[in-house]
């Protein structure tokens, strides 16, 4: 089927709508990025959304849109508390994957001698690639179940890092009504040798230096100076949170049929928010999330540890605080005015990012004058950004914003591109260095694979969706 | 009774996904866990050092498809194992009982291609007629 799009202004598309869509689409691209989209699934996703009970104004992508499974890749849709829906799919297997950023005290110029000793030290120090577990330690099933309602507060008990750290995450790293008897105890098993764990494929470590900075005011609100050394963490809640999706979206499967939902996708199986359905995947995947919380929260303990080993620093030197975390994966209660009244929501966010405006209760005093740090990772050979949220992403977007670059290459073709080429080389030749679990990650996530994150960022600040505060350029990357 | 896997890897933006022909439902589900296998571990060889049975159900072929995909995941995901082989039958109410034999992972003679972090529902598909069956699935990577 081919999807009718009407260009809006030079970043926004609309999705009049169509057959069985309940709403408009929005996608946010440039008329490049609409060429692109238009040779792959990703609009007909937007449609399919469009199409599930109860959505709140249109089912909206953001530029970094790819094609993904039942929501594309950037999607966001609210849907309403009485008559609306959650869907499993709307949030994804990785959920709360998420990405965190620790500002330094350190001119990356002088870190450069010893750069190698410390990307082979966090890449000693932090387990990752394909199903990384914790040698040192396995979760108690009762740690574990403190993990899934505490978050990284649970970490932060155990001494990996401050109770200065939980201001500057997301939800102060902690999702209510989580309750772990709504969790399988396979789901529980998988993620009990996984806390403090990188993973494969996407998920990164990366030391970055702060390239440039376009607004000056905001980032030094952020603590952000030129030169400045910074840690970027991407990654979500593992093998737990992969079970914790599979185990509901059987029973999304059920519900749709109890409730007589259609489907246009299956992975799209939902059940209506004042279900008993609902309420448990809700309770579940925020301990999942909490799970992904704890889990960055590990990682920046192991990344201070290593900063110190091998520089030889005391924490008051290096002062590795959290700049911020978000979640990119997730499904929240939120409160946003329709139509000039305020209702409350579930907005889901698959592969999208929180973007609340300055002045929201919700952004920690510090940052509440400049609105919620935005972090916008980019392929491992260019740059990744760091954004503000605005008022236009509050009142068009439920406050959200892109979440990446965005894959235009599959991982075949990727790979295929990167025959006859030793990347790692090339990526060093680029002052980038690489320590990588496997070389077919490195192929597959190869920079060419990605759209240029410039140009996604690029959409979202001219549509004023998002505020460009600065980018950082890698030094080193730790993937699994 | 299996026969000869015949699967191929198929292209998706983000992820990956399998197809199979195969003649009968059984066959067409080891051909699809092979599928898997070979998305996950490459061509590494594998020896048939452990055998495991599991089992699962579905509401219908697609969700059993799915639910045994899953299985093999799972399998692999938890303890770190490389599966060689699989078989399956297909029992009343759509009950599905395979055995996995392979051993555990060994960085010396396997290859980590990709982590799945599921098989999803997406367009994916069995179905069977005069020609034998075809399925195919997606993966989330």
């Amino acid at each position: 089927m081919t999807v009718k799009v009407q260009q809006v202004d030079a970043c926004r598309w609309r999705i009049p709508r169509q057959g069985a869509m309940r709403s408009d689409g929005l996608v946010f691209a440039s008329a490049a990025m609409m060429q692109d989209l238009r040779r792959d699934q990703a609009l007909q996703q937007v449609c399919n959304v469009a199409s599930l009970p109860g959505i709140v104004g249109p089912s909206m992508a953001m530029p970094d849109i790819h094609w993904g499974y039942g929501f594309p890749i950037g999607g966001v849709a609210a849907f309403a508390a009485d008559d609306g829906v959650v869907s499993p799919g709307g949030v994804g297997y990785d959920i709360n994957c998420g990405v965190r950023l620790l500002r330094s005290n350190l001119d990356s110029a002088a870190i450069k001698p010893v750069l190698a000793p410390l990307a082979d030290a966090l890449f000693r120090n932090v387990p990752s690639g394909v199903g990384s577990h914790r040698s040192d330690f396995r979760l108690s099933v009762k740690d574990m179940q403190r993990v899934l309602v505490k978050g990284a507060g649970w970490a932060v008990e155990q001494g990996f890092g401050g109770t200065q750290d939980l201001e500057y995450i997301e939800s102060h790293g902690v999702l209510p009504d989580a309750d772990p008897e709504t969790v399988s105890e396979r789901a529980m098993e998988r993620g009990r040798a996984q806390l403090g764990t990188l993973g494969s494929g996407n998920h990164f470590l990366e030391i970055q230096r702060v390239e440039a900075i376009y607004d000056a005011h905001r980032a030094e609100t952020l603590g952000l100076f030129p030169g400045q050394l910074t840690i970027s963490i991407h990654t979500g809640s593992r093998g737990f949170g992969y079970q914790v999706c599979d185990d509901y979206l059987k029973l999304m499967l059920k519900a749709a049929r109890t409730y007589d939902i259609s489907l246009p996708d299956r992975q799209l199986c939902c059940a209506p928010l004042p279900s008993d359905e609902a309420r448990q995947y809700l309770a579940a995947m925020a301990c999942a999330a909490n799970f992904a919380f704890a889990n960055r929260q590990m990682i920046t303990a192991a990344v201070r540890d290593t900063f110190e080993q091998v520089l030889q620093k005391g924490p008051a030197d290096l002062r590795l605080g959290v700049i911020y975390d978000v979640c990119h994966n997730i499904a929240k209660w939120e409160e946003h005015v329709v139509e000039g009244r305020p209702r409350r929501l579930c907005v889901h966010r698959k592969g999208a990012t929180r973007a609340f405006p300055p002045g929201h209760a919700e952004i920690p005093p510090a940052y509440r004058s400049i609105g919620q740090p935005v972090l916008i990772p980019g392929d491992m050979g260019r740059y990744s950004y760091v954004l503000t949220g605005t008022a236009g992403a509050y009142a068009e977007t439920f406050g959200s914003t892109c979440h990446g670059a965005g894959r235009v290459l599959s991982r075949q073709a990727a790979k295929k591109a990167a025959r006859g080429h030793d990347l790692i080389a090339e990526l060093a030749e680029r002052d980038v260095l690489v320590r990588a679990a496997g070389r077919a990650t490195v192929a597959e996530e190869m920079p060419n694979a990605y759209k240029d994150v410039a140009d996604v960022v690029d959409v979202v600040h001219q549509a004023g969706i998002g505020h460009m505060v600065a980018r950082l350029k890698p030094m080193a990357v730790v993937k699994g | 009774m299996n026969t000869e896997p015949a699967y191929r890897l198929i292209e998706h933006t983000a992820d990956m996904g399998i197809e199979a022909r195969a003649a009968s439902p059984e066959a067409v589900l080891v051909a699809m866990a092979c599928g898997l296998k070979e998305l996950m571990f490459g061509d590494s060889p594998v020896r048939e050092r452990l055998q495991t049975q599991v089992s699962c159900s579905g509401a219908d072929a697609v969700e059993q498809l799915v639910a045994w995909l899953n299985e093999v995941v799972y399998w692999c995901d938890q303890d770190n194992r490389v599966p060689a082989r699989f078989a399956v039958t297909l029992h009343e109410d759509r009950q599905l009982k395979g055995t996995i034999w392979g051993e555990p992972f060994d960085p010396r003679r396997h290859a980590m291609e990709r982590q799945v972090k599921s098989v999803t529902y997406h367009q994916a598909c069995l179905t069977c007629g005069g020609d034998g069956c075809f399925a195919r699935v997606y993966v989330d990577l």
